[in-house]
């Protein structure tokens, strides 16, 4: 806990009280998942966490800043504390607890050093974010599975099956129908690999800070067609109800997302090698690469946090 | 500005105790309530009575019926029958205006699993039947469909408690983001009331069955009876969660 001695909040004076209060929360938002039988935001949540603590531990004192506490920031992060507690006490649900995480983390930042935590701990913010607000927020605002459906019915068309697509309903003559519902439209898995996408490029972050766009459209597309997979397979097995159910609801469909998570991370695994073979090019021939550097690298996340530190580094005032 | 020595660094360490005093509480209670394994969801559900439909609702210009005078229940989008759909609890109302009758469906569904699956019927509908001619009118309350076939003339929508009336999913979750989040009710909300997006719907179809391919006259007496149908609802609406 000495990080937060050292670098986080030095101005406190109490950075123990600072350190418990944030492990304390950790584990307020665990044993909640654990008692709302939460699984998948449960284990997501410990990935996540995890990772705000590795950043938190990896702040080199130099990026560290020591700001003066701000009365109204500070009591606007208590309040906001205070209204997360009141409301997980009082009736948690998954939902509550999806956006936790963030509110939690807001709330200790602006505790921690004021208006400008929002902006020093925006990596963290970022991750915390990505757990679980996208789902909550966005997912019942979009419908894909139109085109779900549409992709599933195409692949097994191009299969050689007699299948045929009402608006969202897949029927194969013979075998019976489905019908994909929002559940199944795969945006949950999309928001799933997004968010773990948000989460290796902040804590794994790649040289070239564009490729952070390409990585974010791989786990989008890669998140959509596993899912079509499963949505084809339940199509195939949509006379066998036994079947459907364990591929639906069952260990089965923990088997897609488990698939998802493997290919995804091979993926960000590839992109980190060849980041390496880049790095290991440019030392032998430096300035070859500066042609390269579009315009816009500055799009990911991590490279947007890291300029907001340093931004927030030069002078002490408030805004 | 280093202030490490300022007063306000000891109200600042006061407020720290405080969070995690609170924190420690909040923690406390969910340990407590492991051992005494009480689900707390459990009290609050035996506690809520299940909201009952009023036996008649007053229409100006049309008299009310007791029985069922449209035999047999035709056009499924209207009567619904073939949907394995989970209702909280339903009641048919029966009008009579000179020699036109009208039934109407009242279906109370909450939260998005229900309502999400009967926007999906009315979607598909569509695709399945050509036969049903089906057109998304608008008036001042909000959206309606209006489904015309050989058998009648009938018109259906989703009405929630404080927006216009939908039907379509995307359509229903915008009002509840436009609608729903208002200051008073997110501060209700994070004190432990009420949820912030009101899914709570009374799926609403009119039905008017004609014995020939129905009349403009049909179809304009049946969107009459909407407009004063929905507005009665939305000060009616079942308790919310």
């Amino acid at each position: 806990m000495s990080f937060f001695r050292d670098h986080i909040a030095p101005h406190t004076r109490s950075p123990q009280l600072l350190a418990m209060g944030f492990y304390s929360l950790v584990a307020l938002h665990l044993a909640l998942l654990w008692q709302q039988d939460d699984v998948s935001l449960f284990a997501l949540s410990i990935l996540f966490w995890w990772a705000v603590h590795t950043l938190l531990e990896s702040r080199s004192p130099e990026k560290t800043l020591v700001i003066a506490p701000k009365a109204i920031a500070n009591f606007l992060g208590l309040m906001l504390l205070t209204l997360i507690l009141v409301r997980v006490s009082v009736r948690p649900n998954n939902n509550v607890l999806a956006v936790y995480p963030l509110g939690v983390g807001c709330g200790l930042a602006l505790l921690a050093a004021g208006w400008r935590g929002l902006r020093v701990y925006l990596p963290e913010l970022t991750i915390l974010f990505f757990l679980g607000v996208p789902k909550v927020v966005l997912w019942p605002l979009i419908d894909i599975s139109k085109l779900t459906a549409s992709f599933a019915t195409y692949f097994l068309w191009r299969g050689g099956l007699p299948v045929q697509q009402f608006g969202t309903e897949i029927a194969i003559a013979d075998v019976g129908r489905v019908d994909v519902n929002m559940g199944c439209s795969g945006l949950e898995g999309i928001f799933y690999l997004v968010g773990l996408g948000v989460l290796f490029l902040i804590t794994f972050p790649l040289e070239r800070k564009f490729q952070g766009g390409w990585v974010l459209a791989i786990a989008v597309v890669l998140g959509f067609l596993i899912n079509v997979g499963r949505v084809m397979v339940m199509a195939l097995l949509s006379g066998d109800f036994e079947a459907l159910d364990y591929w639906h609801v069952g260990d089965g469909s923990l088997l897609f997302s488990l698939l998802s998570v493997i290919l995804f991370g091979g993926v960000y695994w590839w992109f980190l090698q060849w980041d390496q073979r880049y790095l290991a090019q440019m030392g032998q021939n430096p300035g070859a690469g500066s042609e390269e550097d579009p315009p816009w690298d500055d799009f990911s996340l991590a490279s947007l946090a890291e300029s907001g530190t340093e931004l927030g580094w030069q002078d002490g005032e408030d805004w | 500005m280093k202030t490490a020595k300022s007063p306000s660094a000891y109200w600042q360490r006061g407020l720290l105790v405080l969070a995690l005093v609170a924190t420690w509480t909040a923690l406390g209670r969910v340990v407590f309530s492991w051992i005494q394994e009480t689900p707390e969801t459990a009290t609050a559900g035996d506690e809520e009575v299940a909201w009952q439909f009023p036996p008649s609702v007053p229409l100006d210009q049309w008299r009310s019926l007791p029985t069922d005078p449209i035999l047999p229940r035709d056009l499924t989008l209207v009567n619904g029958e073939d949907r394995e759909l989970s209702f909280e609890t339903q009641q048919d109302y029966y009008y009579g205006q000179g020699d036109r009758q009208v039934r109407i469906s009242m279906r109370y569904a909450q939260g998005p699993e229900p309502n999400q699956t009967n926007f999906r019927f009315y979607g598909n509908y569509a695709a399945q039947n050509p036969q049903v001619q089906i057109r998304t009118a608008t008036n001042p309350h909000g959206d309606y469909l209006v489904a015309i076939a050989p058998q009648g003339v009938s018109v259906h929508a989703c009405i929630s408690p404080r927006s216009p009336s939908a039907v379509t999913y995307g359509n229903f979750m915008q009002h509840r983001y436009s609608y729903d989040l208002q200051p008073q009710r997110v501060l209700a909300w994070s004190l432990g009331f009420g949820v912030l997006r009101d899914q709570r719907c009374l799926w609403s179809s009119l039905f008017l069955p004609t014995a020939t391919q129905p009349t403009p006259e049909d179809i304009q007496t049946l969107e009459t009876l909407w407009a004063q149908w929905k507005p009665w609802w939305q000060s009616h609406f079942p308790p919310g969660p």
